[in-house]
């Protein structure tokens, strides 16, 4: 089999996993360096960006997980890559600068410590050759503890993939796989991390870029209230860097799985707003979502939601909040509230000025005041403010066809069933 | 003088600019904009008046700006300099005497129309700059060079420079705005850029083609088909600089 064909068969393979970043690493080698805040090269027709090359080393399978294109049963093209095939290929991708570095994941041949040899043998390849680009590579669940230390000071990023949010779906889906072997190396690696960070040299340095997971989204019952109880689980105790959803895209025909006709998208998004919730923004799991309202809301941002429930909170005042009060209005980032504390320093601030500085106030109107007073015409009734709000979304929130009016009787009642929660 | 209102023509470089500022100082003239000599029309509202480069000013200029505003803000009016953007001019020359009067401080001044406009050119310039870091494609040339051919909105080629002579430190590499007709040249680390610069023909090397249509159909590939999203992908990668992008210039026709 030719080079261009492998590459087809062993990149269709690896789409699936949504990691992509390049960031966290400052590593510099004879050719090729990483970037701190990583880097982008391009983007595919879907809108995701590609930033690794990301390929299988092989997909000929052991196991058979329900939800994987590349199971052992499943009737799929199959190849595998020679070290020195991977290492053509990206290191002449990098240099004519088609990519950031490599990401390189398997499936399981022979077994787990087979797989993770062949890995480390690219890697290792790459790095003796002075490859200074960016390394993310897959731990293979059940691989030795020696070989994933060996692999860990060679990389710039680890990750063990979780997939299923619950041991119940986990034990369903991909009877071959155990909850240990998961969650083992993953605190191996967390360990190693922590005890190798303030290492100077590249070399001494274990994954400096962290680790990171991913979970299926859609493909199980599991709900929003556990896949993020788990998410703040993983960030708490592993110490990752990030947890990726991975809408379930039915590639595999399986009566474990249900069959939907579009991956889930919207609800996928939606968890995504919640991770950086929990990241970014000082919220907990359990202000998110609760056991009664154990989903994210379709129509609007976890944040707003999370706002219209707890009016108490507000308004906040611009000129005097802090940083994590500020962070909780609906409409400000990161980068706004930072703005709005710089720019407070030289006066105090109106609503001109916060657009000046580029607050967007669509959202955030309903939820602060500028000394003391709302901005004009501002309405203040809960369900007003829910209607509005939904209808300022881009977003087409129905179905197609459906119009939403500001009296709509179904969003007057999703606005009364928010309400209730705060009560 | 009758008419004070005056604009200073400068020949576009960062020297020119410096020389420019270092002139207002010293004169009387109410300066409304500094402008590159060549790419403007006139008329009878302004003083038009040339200013000649003189590196030992733009030195002064630099040192004093460096010195007693921020490093910071020296960055910021080179980055708005180079956006080419009209009126850029006026607002750096402003955003400077208020740095003089507040020191770094005048950073923080989010509100004031002068430094909003810096501080945003700044972001839109880098922002560009970023993009490319991403989205340049180098090709490998015959002689074992490699060539890369963008054309920018902004002038950044001199702020990806130092990015790219780190990562090929040992390779020789030009890279080429097509519009402004500059070039980075290159060699195992070492760059320095060429004004006026002509590109020659010359061919791929041969195992070009190879790995272009290896990278091509990589990309088609690791799209999901399920997920397809062409308006998504436009608006991190807007279809005007697709000329230049390996992977992208064949969906154009």
């Amino acid at each position: 089999m030719n080079l261009i064909d492998k590459l087809e068969i062993l990149g269709t393979a690896a789409k699936y996993d949504a990691s992509c970043s390049s960031s966290g690493s400052n590593r510099k080698g004879a050719l090729g360096a990483a970037s701190m805040p990583g880097i982008c090269h391009s983007w595919g027709a879907d809108g995701r960006c590609i930033s690794l090359l990301k390929i299988l080393m092989d997909n000929r399978c052991l196991y058979n997980c329900a939800y994987c294109k590349n199971s052992n049963n499943s009737d799929t093209k199959r190849a595998g890559f020679e070290p020195n095939e991977v290492y053509e290929i990206t290191m002449n991708f990098y240099k004519r600068n088609y990519i950031e570095g490599l990401f390189l994941s398997s499936s399981i041949i022979k077994n787990p410590d087979y797989t993770t040899e062949k890995m480390i043998k690219c890697v290792q390849l790459l790095r003796q050759n002075g490859f200074g680009g960016y390394i993310h590579i897959k731990a293979i669940p059940g691989t030795s503890k020696e070989l994933i230390d060996k692999a860990g000071f060679l990389v710039d990023r680890m990750s063990v993939n979780v997939e299923m949010p619950t041991n119940k779906s986990l034990m369903l889906l991909a009877p071959e796989k155990s909850k240990e072997n998961i969650f083992v190396p993953m605190g191996q690696i967390a360990t190693s991390i922590d005890a190798n960070k303030n290492n100077y040299l590249d070399k001494d340095k274990f994954s400096p870029a962290g680790q990171s997971t991913q979970l299926i989204i859609g493909a199980t019952k599991d709900s929003d209230h556990q896949i993020l109880k788990l998410t703040q689980y993983l960030y708490k105790h592993y110490q990752l860097k990030r947890v990726y959803y991975s809408a379930f895209v039915p590639v595999t025909k399986n009566k474990l799985l249900p069959t939907i006709e579009k991956p889930p998208l919207l609800r996928e998004h939606r968890l995504y707003q919640a991770d950086w919730l929990m990241r970014f923004y000082g919220f907990e799991a359990s202000e998110i979502l609760d056991d009664k309202y154990p989903m994210l809301d379709d129509n609007l941002d976890p944040k707003c939601i999370w706002a219209l429930r707890h009016r108490e909170f507000f308004p906040v005042e611009v000129n005097k909040a802090s940083l994590m009060e500020l962070l909780r209005v609906p409409g400000i980032g990161n980068i706004s509230a930072r703005r709005i504390i710089t720019a407070r320093r030289m006066g105090s601030l109106n609503f001109l000025d916060l657009k000046k500085i580029g607050v967007v106030l669509k959202r955030a109107n309903y939820f602060i005041t500028c000394s003391g007073k709302y901005n004009n015409g501002i309405f203040l009734s809960t369900p007003q403010i829910y209607n509005s709000l939904m209808l300022s979304t881009k977003r087409p929130a129905l179905p197609m066809g459906m119009q939403t009016s500001l009296f709509d009787k179904q969003n007057i009642e999703n606005a009364n069933k928010i309400i209730s929660g705060a009560i | 003088m009758e008419n004070n209102k005056t604009i200073y023509v400068c020949d576009g470089s960062i020297e020119g600019l410096l020389s420019s500022v270092y002139k207002s100082y010293y004169s009387d003239d109410s300066v409304q904009d500094i402008i590159v000599d060549g790419i403007y029309q006139s008329n009878f509202t302004y003083n038009y008046q040339s200013i000649d480069t003189d590196y030992e000013n733009a030195q002064k200029v630099a040192y004093a700006i460096k010195k007693k505003i921020s490093k910071l803000t020296f960055d910021n009016l080179v980055q708005t300099w180079l956006s080419e953007m009209p009126m850029c001019g006026h607002h750096i020359l402003e955003y400077i005497k208020l740095g003089f009067k507040y020191g770094n401080d005048v950073n923080s001044l989010l509100t004031q129309a002068n430094v909003e406009y810096v501080l945003n050119t700044t972001r839109k310039v880098g922002f560009e700059v970023h993009r490319f870091l991403g989205i340049l494609r180098f090709s490998k040339m015959q002689d074992n060079t490699y060539r890369s051919i963008i054309s920018p909105d902004h002038n950044i080629l001199p702020l990806m420079a130092d990015h790219f002579a780190n990562r090929l430190s040992t390779e020789k590499f030009v890279i080429y705005d097509e519009k402004r007709k500059d070039a980075i040249l290159c060699d195992t680390g070492e760059w320095f850029i060429v004004k006026n610069a002509e590109i020659k023909e010359t061919s791929f090397c041969d195992d070009e083609y190879a790995f272009r249509e290896m990278w091509q159909r990589y990309f088609e590939t690791i799209a999901i088909k399920e997920r397809t999203n062409k308006k998504l992908q436009r608006s991190f990668i807007p279809i005007r600089y697709w000329d230049n992008i390996t992977e992208l210039k064949k969906e154009l026709n």
